[in-house]
């Protein structure tokens, strides 16, 4: 991969340099408090981008998986009906995503088009999605109370999945080509070549960072083991069903989570709309079955589905990684503390004591 | 009403609710709108409102818990031994104007309709075994003053000894209420099931 240095009044060249070039471009803003944003970026407002700031609740997955998306419109006219899909594809850049969030862009992927059948919606807003990866690097702004990607792997600085990476090295900018498409900007003279001492740098300041988390999720690989062998009590399910409030927050958040319901709606006096919505696996509805039946009818058993989708060895086999990402966003709105690090700590408590080996006499 | 108010702005008012009580004392308005408002208490001490409250300890002598006796029925009535009790339901807010924008919600409550298509009152698992009432049944309840016919929907989230009525089921209430509001909120009756 090849890194170039940027001054640090020019880093936001990069959004210009992309909306020139016809990219519609998205970058995070910063209101009061902890509220942050993805907007599209347009001339007023571009000088209010921020790169240091809590990464937004709202995650960017919706660039490519809307929450609520036309797949196709209906029309009724003169007894003859016209099917119109609704394709998106028009060129978009996201500035400021972070490294837990470019895992769960890659997660999506390779749910959406990793096998056989390949999601068309989905696959016309990737192909034309620009990523620029932002490394978290401020320990006050970027990195939250509830963050532990160190612990799922996917940060501070993601390693792939990109097309630039910036980072802050302090004095200057430190900028990262994953990609061909990313590599080509590289062209543009206000970025210089990188000496030894600012990889260095860089590799100083990540061993840093990586010091500076609040949340430690160290059980995973033992709680990734417990899920995929069944070895977890009912009881222990139980438990963590009991505290959720079946609002389906985690979900909403979830810049992983990739499942849908598809609804049909009337939308004028002869036109209808097929929608998808993001879906969520605490909700009752999500599991039951047209003639009534519900085979997760109990809240245990669907959060008991929800930590099994993320955690078990099959889906992490299926989609190469692990569908959590660790950016703590379920931690930090979850009303009955059961986000995924209060999750492991509960799992891990309750079931390694059921895991003693047995000694050999 | 009459009343000899000065106050010029919204800002005035929580001045003076501010000189009033003293644990708002810190919370005027340049203070609320630098952030996202305060935590309360925020006293002109802690002008940044109070994130634990006793942090520091706990007030001399500590705190009590003392049992409150309360003006319920302990025993339920031979006749009526099941307890009505009239409620919010998870997806029923109001008219539902919200749920009308959400396709997820309005599918959650549309859910309810389909597998109980005229209402249904909650019934806890245990009672329902004991009265050899099944999910979705048709039942007939008594109280002193009315009966309604509706059906069970079986549910552990109903308390043993409760019939819980979802407030939307307005049948239900005016059929064992009679038409009026007379206040009560827990009506003892008797459940049976009801030949279809």
């Amino acid at each position: 991969m090849k890194a170039r240095i940027l001054e640090r009044a020019d880093v936001l060249k990069i959004v210009d340099l992309l909306r020139q070039q016809g990219y519609e471009v998205f970058a995070p803003f910063a209101g009061r408090g902890r509220d942050t944003w993805f907007d599209l970026v347009n001339d007023e407002n571009r000088g209010r981008v921020q790169v240091h700031l809590p990464n937004p609740y709202y995650p960017p997955k919706r660039f490519v998986l809307p929450h609520i998306e036309r797949l196709f419109k209906v029309r009724k006219s003169n007894g003859d009906i016209q099917i119109e899909p609704s394709y998106r594809d028009r060129k978009r850049a996201i500035f400021g995503v972070r490294s837990c969030d470019v895992a769960g862009i890659w997660h999506l992927d390779r749910f959406y088009l990793g096998r056989e059948f390949h999601d068309l919606y989905y696959e016309k807003r990737r192909k034309n999605l620009f990523l620029i990866n932002v490394v978290c690097t401020d320990p006050e702004r970027d990195i939250g109370e509830e963050c532990f990607c160190p612990c799922a792997d996917t940060g501070p600085a993601a390693r792939e999945n990109f097309d630039l990476q910036v980072m802050d090295l302090g004095d200057e900018f430190m900028v990262v080509a994953g990609s061909p498409a990313g590599e080509s900007f590289f062209a543009d003279p206000m970025f210089k070549k990188a000496t030894e001492a600012q990889v260095e740098k860089r590799r100083a300041i990540l061993g840093e960072v990586r010091k500076r988390f609040k949340t430690t999720t160290s059980w995973f690989p033992a709680t990734v083991r417990y899920v995929s062998q069944g070895s977890i009590l009912d009881k222990t399910w139980e438990e963590i069903g009991s505290r959720c409030l079946e609002c389906g927050g985690c979900t909403y958040v979830c810049p992983a989570c990739t499942c849908f319901t598809v609804s049909d709606r009337q939308v004028g006096p002869d036109e209808f709309e097929r929608v998808r919505i993001w879906d969520a696996c605490a909700l009752s509805g999500f599991t039951r079955m047209a003639g009534g039946h519900n085979p997760r009818r109990a809240v245990h058993d669907r959060r008991n589905r929800r930590f099994f989708r993320k955690l078990a060895h099959y889906f992490i086999q299926r989609e190469l990684s692990m569908a959590c990402v660790g950016c703590g966003r379920c931690a930090a709105v979850c009303h009955g503390d059961i986000g995924m690090p209060s999750v492991v700590e509960m799992i891990h408590r309750a079931t390694a004591a059921t895991d003693k080996l047995q000694p050999v006499c | 009403m009459g009343a000899d108010w000065k106050y010029d702005s919204a800002a005035d008012v929580m001045k003076e609710i501010g000189t009033v009580v003293p644990f708002y004392s810190g919370a005027k308005f340049p203070n609320l709108a630098a952030e996202y408002g305060r935590q309360w208490p925020c006293t002109t001490d802690r002008p940044l409102g109070t994130r634990s409250l006793f942090a520091e300890g706990l007030p001399a002598g500590g705190f009590k818990f003392i049992p409150i006796t309360r003006d319920v029925q302990a025993t339920a009535p031979a006749d009526y031994p099941l307890t009505l009790v009239f409620g919010h339901s998870l997806y029923y807010w109001n008219q539902n104007v919200l749920i009308q924008h959400s396709e997820t919600l309005k599918r959650e409550y549309r859910m309810l309709l389909l597998d109980y298509p005229e209402g249904f009152v909650e019934l806890n698992p245990d009672d329902a075994k004991q009265l050899g009432i099944r999910d979705g049944e048709k039942i007939r309840l008594q109280a002193a003053d009315g009966s309604a016919v509706t059906a069970a929907r079986v549910t552990p989230e109903v308390r043993g000894g409760t019939v819980f009525v979802p407030y939307f089921v307005r049948q239900v209430q005016q059929q064992i209420r009679g038409s009026t509001e007379n206040g009560v909120q827990l009506i003892p009756v008797r459940v049976a099931k009801e030949a279809a």
